[in-house]
């Protein structure tokens, strides 16, 4: 027994001393907290603040150094607006060449390859190479824009923090792309675009794992971004009233022309990049110089919009401040001064260029549109709009962003219908004329294989109702007797055979074990007590090959029943059927 | 037991404590707020730079616009928009540039973005009913007009709504909207500060559209606050002219006449003012032999306008008679007046007038009824007639 003042093992454990229970009290919430896939998710919430605090810095160093090297003026003039991208153009080459050697390009597929091939990781050093190159070149006037920058920024940081952290490899793959969200999410100020980017371009396939965490870390991102810069949306256009359908023609005409112009840019872009590339290594210091003289003579001869990433020059064509004929040539100018800019190696991105050629394209169209059809409702502003989905659809094909990119981008949902049927149709035209989109043309041309959503939405799924086959023998039932099975089976084919277990669902007997029960008297058991009841594994009809593959390697028969009715045998499926199946596509 | 304890080894200490997240935690949340401030520090810095320079394209734009040259005002105003897009200053003076080169749609598109955030800015509105008046959408100017005089001002409200509102009866009496002007002009009346010449303004207009009540009222007004103001008075006079208030009349006119400047107008209604009270035969203060003068007088100068109106007329008739080859006869109203003349004529005496109580008004009445009928067949009565024209619409007013 023991004394008063020896407390026994139970009562310690029952009635812990205050310090222990206090203790228990920090830690449990902690516990609670820590569990793996909540501190991803606490840790996207201050993933999105870093890449938002980034990308200030970043738009703000851009702008420093336009203001610096091109003058305050909106319409920069005179000598330096040819020798800013030059001179620049040179010092841009030396950093890529010697000291930031993977900033090249827009940063997307970096990032996409990060994920899938270097296991999340992308060295910080290209993040400061990035932020310090692509504000040299988008501020000295090269045709690039800073959203795909700040999403390599955003992943940079990510992943720095995430070896920092030493967080496994797989929470270390995902959390580059978490960073790309918030990267560009900041970049545009469109959360729900950035995401659905993210998940169209980088990761490539719906994943519901690291959905939240690229959610909370754009929205984050995008809290801060705004907290700073202000939460305007990026531009302004009256709401958009259909009067008569008819006018979603023109909006129709508008998709073909992008997706038309999508296939130009993109064609261009894939045959001199890959040609510029090859070039003597000494050529590659002056690449970038070149296509800044080229896009300075651009701007001196009475085109300095192109120059740059040109966001207030699209504010001006959505307030009517061009002609179309100049909206044309804008457009035109603005895709070869892209590629020049692009293919020399230098790095920026590609989004704010799609989008001011897709604007000047739909004011284009737009006023002409106007000029035969007086009576048309749509503004030229709304084309300008829509003209930048329609781009951003057909040249990044990227459908589902390009639609909520417009409306994150306006702030304007009335806009929906005519976007919509603009996107589509340039999707369907970008695809047909060029089936390899841009990004992945890009990553084949650097010797890389990534997935692509584009690639797994146009592959041909198969499924189990494709190999699937009716069941050869009878279907038993776990009341008969063994008797009964027996003499069924005598006239039927086949060495297995499926047994449905009432509602609780269905086994298999091979036909050796019923002619051994048979033949050791016990044909007047039921079959429910005589075989043993293990309950086997069952497929639709509608699910994937690759999951019934499974399931086949531990059963020899697989049943496949109805979805709606679990008795109802659809047919039946072995590894066998499977692999067959997965031969003829071969031969096919 | 999570991944990434099996791995890496973060965890390989913390869980089950949490100790170490907790500590990543807090060093993480240090250094956000850490760098939290330092950007906005930065963000500060820059955007007052920013500032700066958006300032500076401003006052650029600004004289520029002054000199006279909106497409270089628009290209400074354009650059410190590229600073702070949402200026409300830069937008609107962009959009004024834009006005002035004539650009309507892109002035209209940025005052639009103005009017979206700030639908109750009077002068946004006054600039989008301008631009209205520019492109003759009289509803629109209405609208905006309204808004203006209604709207929220940032500096004198008063003296800029009163503009807004003189803009807007100008735009009305421009298309013939008299009755909205009139409307307008009453709406105004109330509100005018104790200023002469804004008064002799309103009364001015009032004049113009042939409210003459309010525009004596008006005058009046200005005069009690200045009444040195010869504007004034001689509006005062007109008005009280056109209200057939002749004493009154004569009264003002009299004073506008003494000053310095006084147009030909003024002086024309002083001596018919004159001319009317001094023919005037239904005076109370007249004696009985002067009323009779005063009726012979009107008798007299009636006949004679009625025979050279029909000679007159005969003489035009007899040309484009023999021209159409038709002779046409004399108007039947004239052929009237010409009968009751010869009628009178025999009884027009100082005599007759004085035993047949009935002949002075028959007379008078042969007299009005010639220098109505005349005044448009045979042109614009003057002298005399003219004061006997007026005699007899202030007394046929008087009668109704």
């Amino acid at each position: 027994m023991s004394t008063p003042t020896a407390p026994s093992p139970i009562a310690e454990q029952t009635h812990p001393e205050p310090t222990v229970r206090y203790r228990r009290a920090i830690t449990w919430p902690l516990h609670f907290a820590f569990q793996e896939e909540r501190f991803f998710l606490i840790l996207s919430v201050f993933i999105g603040i870093f890449s938002a605090l980034a990308v200030v810095c970043f738009r703000l160093a851009i702008e420093w150094c336009r203001l610096k090297m091109l003058g305050p003026r909106i319409t920069p003039s005179g000598l330096h607006v040819i020798l800013a991208p030059t001179l620049v153009g040179l010092v841009v080459a030396v950093l890529v060449l010697h000291v930031f050697p993977a900033v090249r390009g827009s940063g997307v597929n970096q990032t996409k390859a990060a994920l899938y091939i270097y296991n999340g990781y992308i060295p910080f050093r290209t993040a400061i190479g990035k932020f310090i190159t692509s504000a040299l070149a988008i501020g000295s006037g090269q045709s690039l824009g800073p959203e795909d920058p700040s999403l390599q920024i955003g992943a940079g940081l990510a992943s720095a923090l995430g070896r920092r952290l030493k967080l496994s490899r797989d929470k270390l793959r995902l959390i580059a792309p978490v960073g790309a969200a918030a990267g560009l999410a900041a970049a545009f100020n469109a959360p729900i675009s950035a995401v659905l980017f993210v998940i169209e371009e980088i990761i490539g396939r719906w994943s519901a794992g690291i959905l939240g965490s690229v959610v909370l870390s754009a929205i984050s991102s995008v809290v801060v971004m705004r907290w700073y810069l202000g939460s305007e949306p990026m531009f302004r256009i009256p709401p958009v009233e259909l009067i008569r359908p008819q006018e979603l023609v023109v909006y129709g005409v508008l998709g073909l022309a992008g997706g038309l112009a999508a296939v130009v840019f993109s064609r261009a872009i894939g045959f001199l990049r890959p040609r510029l590339k090859a070039m003597p290594r000494l050529t590659q210091y002056f690449q970038p110089a070149i296509a800044g003289l080229l896009i300075g003579l651009i701007g001196y001869f009475g085109f300095p919009q192109v120059m740059g990433a040109g966001y207030e020059y699209i504010d001006q064509a959505m307030r009517n401040q061009f002609t179309w004929q100049m909206l044309g040539i804008l457009a035109g100018l603005k895709i070869v001064a892209t590629t020049l800019s692009f293919v020399s190696g230098t790095p920026g991105g590609m989004f704010a260029p799609t989008l001011f050629i897709g604007a000047m394209l739909g004011g284009t169209v737009g006023a002409v549109a106007h000029t035969l059809f007086p009576h048309l409702a749509g503004s030229v502003s709304t084309y300008c709009l829509v003209g930048m989905g329609v781009l951003f659809a057909g040249f990044l094909r990227a459908p589902l962003t390009s639609v909520f990119m417009v409306l994150e981008v306006s702030g304007n949902y009335s806009i929906i219908v005519p976007v919509i049927v603009g996107n589509t149709l340039a999707y369907v035209v970008s695809r047909a004329l060029q089936p390899t989109p841009i990004f992945d043309m890009l990553t084949r041309q650097d010797g890389l294989e990534l997935p692509s959503l584009e690639e797994q939405r146009e592959e041909n799924i198969l499924r189990v109702e494709d190999a699937m086959r009716p069941a050869a023998g009878p279907v038993l039932n776990v009341d008969e007797t063994v008797e009964q099975a027996y003499r069924r089976l005598q006239q039927a084919i086949g060495d297995i055979f499926l047994v449905r277990l009432g509602s609780s669902g269905w086994t298999s007997v091979t036909r050796e074990v019923i002619i051994k029960l048979w033949e050791e008297g016990k044909g007047d058991l039921t079959l429910g007590s005589a075989i043993p009841r293990r309950r086997l594994p069952h497929l639709h009809p509608d699910l994937a090959l690759e999951v019934a593959l499974r399931y086949a390697q531990k059963t020899p028969l697989v049943p496949v029943i109805n979805r709606a009715d679990f008795h109802k045998l659809e047919g039946v499926i072995s590894q066998e059927d499977v692999l067959n199946r997965y031969k003829l596509v071969e031969r096919e | 037991m999570s991944s990434y304890d099996t791995t890496v080894g973060m965890g390989e200490t913390s869980f089950p404590s949490g100790r170490r997240e907790a500590l990543i935690l807090f060093t993480l949340l240090a250094i956000t707020v850490t760098a939290l401030i330092g950007v906005g520090a930065l963000v500060r810095r820059f955007r007052s730079w920013q500032n700066t320079l958006a300032h500076r394209m401003n006052q650029r734009g600004e004289l520029a616009l002054k000199a006279g040259q909106p497409k270089l005002a628009i290209n400074f105003f354009r650059s410190s928009l590229s600073f702070n897009r949402e200026d409300p200053a830069a937008l609107l003076n962009l959009a004024q540039s834009l006005i002035a080169e004539n650009r309507l749609d892109e002035a209209e598109s940025y005052l639009r973005t103005l009017w979206d955030r700030q639908p109750q800015d009077g002068t946004v509105n006054l600039e989008l009913g301008r631009l209205a008046i520019r492109r003759h959408q009289p509803i629109e100017v209405l609208r905006y007009y309204h808004n203006a005089i209604y709207g929220v001002w940032s500096s004198d409200p008063i003296q800029n709504r009163i503009s807004a509102r003189f803009e807007l009866i100008n735009f009305l009496l421009q298309n013939n909207s008299i009755t909205q002007a009139e409307s307008e002009l009453i709406s105004m009346e109330p509100g005018l500060p104790l200023d002469s010449q804004l008064h002799t303004r309103v009364g001015q207009l009032f004049l113009g559209i042939g409210d003459f009540r309010n525009a004596e009222s008006e005058f009046l007004q200005a005069l009690k606050l200045d009444r040195n103001n010869e504007l004034a008075a001689a509006g005062a006079g007109k008005a009280s002219f056109r209200l057939g208030h002749y004493r009154t009349a004569i009264l003002y006119l009299d004073a506008a006449m003494a000053k310095e400047r006084h147009d030909q107008q003024t002086q024309d209604m002083l001596e018919t003012a004159r001319l009317v009270l001094e023919n005037d035969p239904f005076l109370r203060s007249l004696s009985a032999l002067e009323r009779q003068e005063r009726i012979l007088k009107a008798y007299r100068a009636a006949g004679t306008r009625l025979q050279a109106c029909i000679k007159n007329k005969s003489g035009s008739d007899l040309a484009a008679s023999s021209a159409n080859q038709a002779a046409v006869p004399l108007s039947e109203d004239l052929q009237n007046l010409s009968t009751r003349e010869r009628q009178l004529r025999a009884q027009m005496t100082p005599a007759q007038l004085m035993r047949n109580p009935e002949l002075p008004a028959a007379a008078m009445s042969f007299v009005f009824a010639v220098e109505e009928q005349t005044d448009p067949i045979c042109g614009e009565p003057a002298g005399l007639d003219e004061a006997l024209l007026l005699i007899g619409r202030n007394r046929e007013g008087v009668e109704r």
